[in-house]
């Protein structure tokens, strides 16, 4: 498999890496907490998989007044999806060029195809999301959203987690 | 010098932060003739009041405004290269950052500033420095293309001032935590660190008025009633109370009565402190409601003065206390004597908080609402009394004045005008005379900032603007005229500039005590200003009255109509509530009194005279029921 950045020099890649990840860096603390007041982070809401949890949560942050600033944390992910998944996929394929060999290369273009997935299943999380916090609580919204934050979660934690194996392998020599 | 000052007066400064250090010099100099009975301020000016106040207080008057006079040096000194004035503004810990950056737009101008914002709030500066050198290094050393390495010099640019902006952001929005100002200026953290204003200003309130080391100075020792030992009588405790209550009632009768603004701003109004006693009652005019959190006011105020506070709450009734439970209130909730047992330095810093700047004091008060749903506890905030009325120029006003009441303007310079450091008169505009308009404020409205600024003082100013061009008030308000750079929100004023500031207020001073009794070296003389202005406020006085007397006479003998029952007949049932008379007699003396007023003003009519015509002093003025405020 090829390097899908293969356009890009490395030290170029190095620069928009730097970019990507402070934007990133710089978007993050903008997002609001529901947790206090609420029992339950956005986490719990990405996850609850079933429609009763969702009511219970949904009812909660009614309560509490905190449903703007669940949809405010919605708003605030679209443009941190772009950085954050160029940041792996920049670092992937940065660690897959220093490990320099052709499993390195299929391992970096693999670790930024996942990164690019990551993206996808959170715009499709978000958009479940925004379903349910509208009002569509009916299967099969939770559950499509649930396994859309599920495939996001665990590419997100892969993929820095390859990155960090590639760059071991590359200190190895 | 001080020490028996042949005439008596009362004063009133504007609020002004830093400005406030023009007053020392002015009331120096009006005190070496002039005994203060009634003193009055907001802010800065609340602080001011409070220090002559404390010096008429003491028992060694010369002593005391001796060192009311040398408060401009001792603002001045320098400590560890700051003056003291700017370290009494001490900020909390999580405010630091943004209140050096403040600092630093304030002393060192706009470029200087903006490179201490960028010290104050380093981690995207030095992220974006990072980004462009990591970016240029690239494109030198590794052969990066020039799109690419613009591309990241433009992000580190826009890293910084939007990182650097989100911090800014972050850091405010912070401030809500320390009840919405950067600095409580009470005392340090952990005991430790510089006295911070509130801790300054107590300690100098009770050296000034001659208490060291007894409790903290309060209005009731002000207005010449003493704390009560604790072994004392039930019947000295009455006869304390009694004396309370009547000099809550006739304010001229304090041996020294200070007064002071702060912005309820909870429920949008101003409120005076301390508050009164009502007359046929032992509960306060105003604040009555309120309570406190030693835990939250322990970070405003120091120990002596919160053991005080703890000692002079009120005692809390059943009632009230099963009230507060049923709100869910903490037990450590005490009543807040807001009433003549308020330490003065309280009353000052709860008029001293300049919105952002000053931290605002939280209070408490139980709502009540309909039905029997228990009552809810809500927090009560005092900011600053310069939101509502920054120059309180009614303050102690009078029909007919027996006394000058002086008040000190702080306003800015005409266009083509500047401050001389050698000529003070130059920075002073004397008083109106009496047969003369009285200097009004012009703002220069030509750019957007200032069209907004000026939109904002006249909302916060038009009451204190529009009461001081009235005739009686005009030819007492002295105006001291501040440049940039003085005053104000310059925290970091040296020595020199304090010093200035301090010989204008003393040539202001000089010139009311000439206007007023004669030039301050020679002996006090009868001057034209001071008596005309008397009649001239005897001639106001009367068209009022006339003007007023006239007005009930229409609506009390105003027929009633199918809705509306006629006064006489409705006073006539005078002993049925609401407001009941108390006795068969007392409406039977409303009713005697209601006739002579109308009788009175019968016979001008039938004279044909009247006091409300011509040569009555301009602009009109009119009575009206107000608030005590």
């Amino acid at each position: 498999m090829s390097d899908p950045l293969g356009w890009l020099r490395t030290s170029e890649v190095a620069i928009l890496l730097a970019i990507a990840a402070t934007g990133a860096y710089l978007l993050w603390p903008l997002f609001p907490r529901l947790k206090p007041p609420s029992s339950t982070e956005i986490f719990g809401f990405q996850l609850a998989w079933r429609t009763a949890r969702v009511r219970e949560i949904l009812a909660e942050w009614q309560r509490l007044g905190l449903l703007g600033r669940a949809r405010t944390m919605i708003d605030l992910d679209w443009p941190f999806i772009p950085l954050y998944s160029s940041t792996l996929a920049l670092a992937g394929t940065l660690a897959g060029r220093a490990v320099g060999t052709g499993d390195g290369e299929t391992a970096a273009a693999l670790l930024a195809y996942g990164a690019v997935a990551a993206a996808l299943l959170d715009v499709s999380e978000n958009v479940g999301l925004l379903a349910m916090l509208g009002g569509r609580t009916g299967q099969p919204v939770p559950a499509l959203t649930s396994t859309a934050a599920l495939g996001k979660w665990v590419l997100v934690f892969l993929v820095p987690l390859g990155v960090l194996v590639l760059l071991f392998w590359a200190a190895l020599g | 010098m001080y020490a028996s000052p042949p005439l008596e007066c009362d004063i009133v400064m504007k609020g002004g932060i830093t400005s406030g250090v023009v007053y020392p010099g002015a009331v120096e100099v009006i005190a070496r003739r002039y005994r203060f009975r009634s003193i009055g301020g907001t802010s800065a000016g609340a602080i001011a009041a409070a220090i002559v106040a404390a010096a008429e207080h003491s028992p060694d008057r010369d002593t005391a405004f001796a060192a009311v006079a040398a408060l401009p040096d001792e603002l001045g000194e320098d400590r560890d290269g700051r003056s003291l004035m700017l370290t009494l503004f001490q900020p909390e810990q999580v405010n630091r950052p943004l209140f050096s950056a403040l600092v630093g737009f304030m002393e060192k101008g706009k470029l200087s500033g903006a490179l201490g914002l960028l010290r104050a709030f380093p981690r995207f500066p030095l992220l974006a420095l990072a980004l462009a050198g990591l970016s240029a290094g690239l494109g030198a050393v590794a052969g990066a293309r020039g799109a690419v390495v613009v591309l990241g010099l433009a992000a580190a640019l826009a890293l910084l001032a939007a990182g650097v902006a989100a911090d800014v952001f972050r850091a405010v929005k912070r401030l809500a935590r320390t009840d919405f100002g950067l600095c409580r200026l009470g005392p340090p953290h952990g005991g430790e660190g510089p006295t911070a204003l509130t801790g300054w200003l107590h300690g100098k309130l009770q050296s000034v008025a001659g208490r060291e080391g007894s409790s903290p100075l309060t209005f009731a020792q002000l207005w010449g009633v003493e704390e009560l030992p604790p072994d004392a009588s039930e019947d000295e405790v009455e006869a304390r109370r009694k004396r309370l209550v009547a000099l809550s009632v006739d304010s001229r009768a304090r041996a020294t009565d200070l007064q002071v603004v702060t912005t309820d701003l909870t429920h949008g109004r101003p409120m005076r402190l301390p508050s009164p006693f009502q007359a046929h009652d032992d509960r306060l005019e105003d604040g009555g409601g309120l309570f406190f959190e030693p835990a939250e006011l322990e970070r405003f105020f120091p120990p002596d003065v919160m053991a005080h506070l703890r000692r002079h709450a009120p005692a809390m009734e059943r009632d009230t206390a099963e009230k507060l439970e049923a709100a869910g209130a903490p037990e450590t909730l005490l009543r807040f004597p807001a009433g003549p047992d308020l330490p003065v330095v309280v009353a000052t810093r709860m008029s001293l908080s300049f919105p952002v700047l000053i931290a605002a004091v939280p209070l408490w008060e139980l709502r009540f609402r309909s039905g029997d749903r228990p009552p809810l506890l809500r927090r009560v905030l005092f900011s600053d009394g310069g939101i509502t009325s920054n120059f309180p120029v009614h303050f102690f006003d009078a029909p007919l004045p027996t006394r000058p009441t002086f008040a000190l303007d702080l306003t800015g310079f005409g266009p083509g005008e500047r401050p001389s450091r050698t000529d003070p008169s130059r920075s002073v505009a004397d008083p109106a005379g009496v047969n003369a308009p009285g200097q009004e404020q012009r703002t220069e409205i030509d750019s957007l900032a200032s069209f907004f600024t000026a939109l904002k003082d006249a909302g916060q100013n038009w009451r204190d603007n529009a009461q001081a061009r009235l005739p009686g008030f005009r030819e007492r308000v002295v105006h001291i005229k501040l440049a940039k750079g003085e005053g104000g929100l310059n925290l970091g004023m040296r020595d020199e500039k304090i010093k200035e500031l301090s010989e204008r207020g003393a040539y202001a001073g000089g010139r009311l005590v000439t206007l007023f009794s004669g030039p301050p070296e020679g002996a006090p003389a009868n001057t034209a200003h001071w008596n005309d202005s008397r009649f001239a406020r005897y001639r106001v006085t009367m068209s009022l009255t006339e003007r007023w007397l006239g007005t009930i006479r229409r609506g009390y003998l105003t027929p009633g109509d199918p809705v509306t029952t006629s006064y006489p007949d409705r006073v006539g049932a005078g002993l049925e509530a609401p407001y009941k008379f108390p006795s068969s007699a007392a409406l039977a003396f409303a009713e005697e009194v209601t006739a002579k007023y109308l009788a009175l003003v019968e016979e001008w009519d039938g004279a044909g005279q009247t006091l409300d015509g011509e040569g009555v002093p301009r602009p009109a003025t009119t009575l009206r029921a107000v608030p005590p405020v």
